[in-house]
């Protein structure tokens, strides 16, 4: 029906040697994960001028999840519904929790874990609940001959303030995500928040995450990632800072104070073309989670 | 390229392009009367199949992902005896999702069912009321309230227990 465009060759490398050699052989290739995002985006079929397809499926390296004492690693490929099946034991509850909330069985057995953090343009949920949760994700590079260097760095260096992969186009500089890592840690509270529906109305949704630890009602390992899907990607290591040390449960000054801070970074870091609503929505969402925290905090005495 | 594969128990031999979207693939290249959704990213639900016997949206499978499947469309499902269950509970409760969701809804509901008794299932609560009525709403048309749904569910299984039947 569609004479004339290019039926894309598609390589399905079985190793990491094996995509090694496939990134060489083609230029700017689609890197196929789960598919979701690249068959969901309107006009995906017919086009021209179509590039080769690399399919992460078949790689063992990036398929597995391992655990030891002090953290958790999982290949990009592991879909969301396996991590939920194999390590709901062992992953945070805000991971699994957040996995829970994406979409459907149906759809989670296709989405992959990389796929989720490497979207070159918005941030979604599960990217903020691994920054909230510290994660560390593996670069492979592929870029010259011999073995792919890897590389481990904090999952918040892989994206601009305003929420866009950093490493520009992961895939085309001939750069994978392998492996993403979480340290498992103690958690006392996490919790996260999404308003509005993130996949029909990103221009207004606000997601955040956030947890922290509290030993003897003193807070403790504070870290929470607020995301507006289009543009905005913001980890304030200031409210870390001002809130460890502080006791459970936050004084009303206190929260508000933190909610200003919240205010004053989104301004410094957003353009005037962000909707108001979104700051709002971030405002309440920080409010309410603290007032979560002081409740379990009360609850627990 | 070249793909083999089994469409509703049909073996087919297809010249695709290696991107097309599986959705697509059913509408144009089969030649037979597929009804299948053409969303266009618009994610509405309205697609669903069962490849390899699991509940998938035809519109995130391109034709690379279906070399050597098996696919079955609503058309070769409700030809199964499991279809039966499925429509003997929309009579008992008198509840039938609308004309234009009633293939998606239904293939879901199969998925659902199929969760439910098999073997390796993780646990009943998993697919709980709440979980239910979560997955059907996978399918964007909004004709079914979750307490029908849940309904229509309850009564199928009744039906699937009977049967005692794993296998189409
Ligand atoms: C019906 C539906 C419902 C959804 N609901 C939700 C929801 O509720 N919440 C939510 O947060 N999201 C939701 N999503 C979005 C979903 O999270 C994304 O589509 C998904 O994250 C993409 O993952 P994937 O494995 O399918 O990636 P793909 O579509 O295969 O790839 C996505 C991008 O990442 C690149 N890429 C993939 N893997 C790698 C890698 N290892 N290294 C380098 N680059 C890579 C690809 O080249 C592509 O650019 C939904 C999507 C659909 C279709």
């Amino acid at each position: 029906m569609y004479e004339g465009i290019r039926s894309p060759t598609v390589h399905t490398p079985k190793s990491l040697s094996d995509l090694s050699v496939a990134l060489k052989r083609s230029t700017n290739p689609t890197i196929f994960a789960g598919g979701t995002y690249i068959m969901s985006t309107p006009g995906y079929y017919p086009k021209e001028g179509e590039q080769d397809i690399i399919y992460l499926g078949g790689i063992s390296e990036i398929n597995r999840i391992t655990r030891n004492d002090r953290y958790i690693e999982f290949g990009a490929g592991v879909t969301l519904q396996r991590l939920l099946t194999v390590g709901k034991q062992v992953l945070p509850s805000l991971l699994t929790e957040a996995i829970e909330s994406t979409s459907t069985t149906i759809v989670r057995r296709q989405i992959t874990i990389g796929g989720t953090l490497c979207i070159s343009h918005h941030r979604l949920l599960i990217c903020a609940v691994l920054a909230a949760l510290d994660a560390e994700v593996e670069i492979r590079s592929f870029k010259g001959s011999g073995t792919p260097l890897a590389r481990w760095i904090p999952i918040k260096d892989l994206y601009k303030r305003n929420g866009e992969l950093k490493l520009a186009e992961l895939s085309k500089d001939k750069n994978i995500l392998s492996s993403i890592r979480i340290s498992l840690g103690k958690e006392t509270f996490s919790t996260f928040i999404v308003a509005d529906d993130v996949m029909r109305n990103r221009e207004e949704a606000v997601i955040l995450a956030l947890r922290c630890t509290y030993d003897q009602s003193v807070i403790t390992s504070f870290r929470m990632c607020l995301v507006f899907p289009t543009s905005l990607f913001l980890i304030p290591q200031e409210i870390s800072t001002y809130i460890n040390g502080l006791p459970v449960p936050l004084s009303t000054s206190q929260i508000e104070r933190i909610v200003s801070l919240v205010t004053e970074r989104i301004s410094a870091n957003t353009d005037s073309s962000s909707p108001v609503i979104q700051t709002e929505r971030a405002r309440r969402a920080i409010e309410a989670s603290l007032h979560a925290l002081n409740a379990q905090g009360l609850s627990e005495r | 390229m070249k793909i083999e594969c089994t469409i509703n128990r049909t073996a087919h031999t297809l010249n695709v392009n290696s991107n097309k979207p599986l959705n697509m693939i059913l509408s144009e290249d089969i030649g037979s009367q597929i009804r299948v959704s053409q969303c266009d990213g618009r994610l509405c639900g309205n697609c669903v199949v069962l490849l390899n016997q699991q509940a998938v949206l035809s519109c995130l499978i391109p034709a690379f992902l279906i070399k050597n499947k098996e696919i079955l469309t609503f058309e070769g499902f409700r030809k199964t005896r499991f279809f039966n269950d499925i429509e003997r509970a929309y009579n008992d409760t008198n509840i039938h999702p609308c004309s234009h969701c009633f293939e998606s809804k239904t293939l879901i509901l199969e998925e659902l069912l199929q969760q439910f008794f098999s073997q390796d299932k993780i646990d009943e609560s998993t697919i709980g009321e709440e979980t239910i009525v979560r997955e059907m709403r996978l399918n964007r048309c909004s004709c079914l309230e979750a307490h029908e749904i849940i309904a229509i569910f309850n009564a199928a299984v009744s039906y699937r227990r009977k049967r005692r039947v794993r296998r189409y």
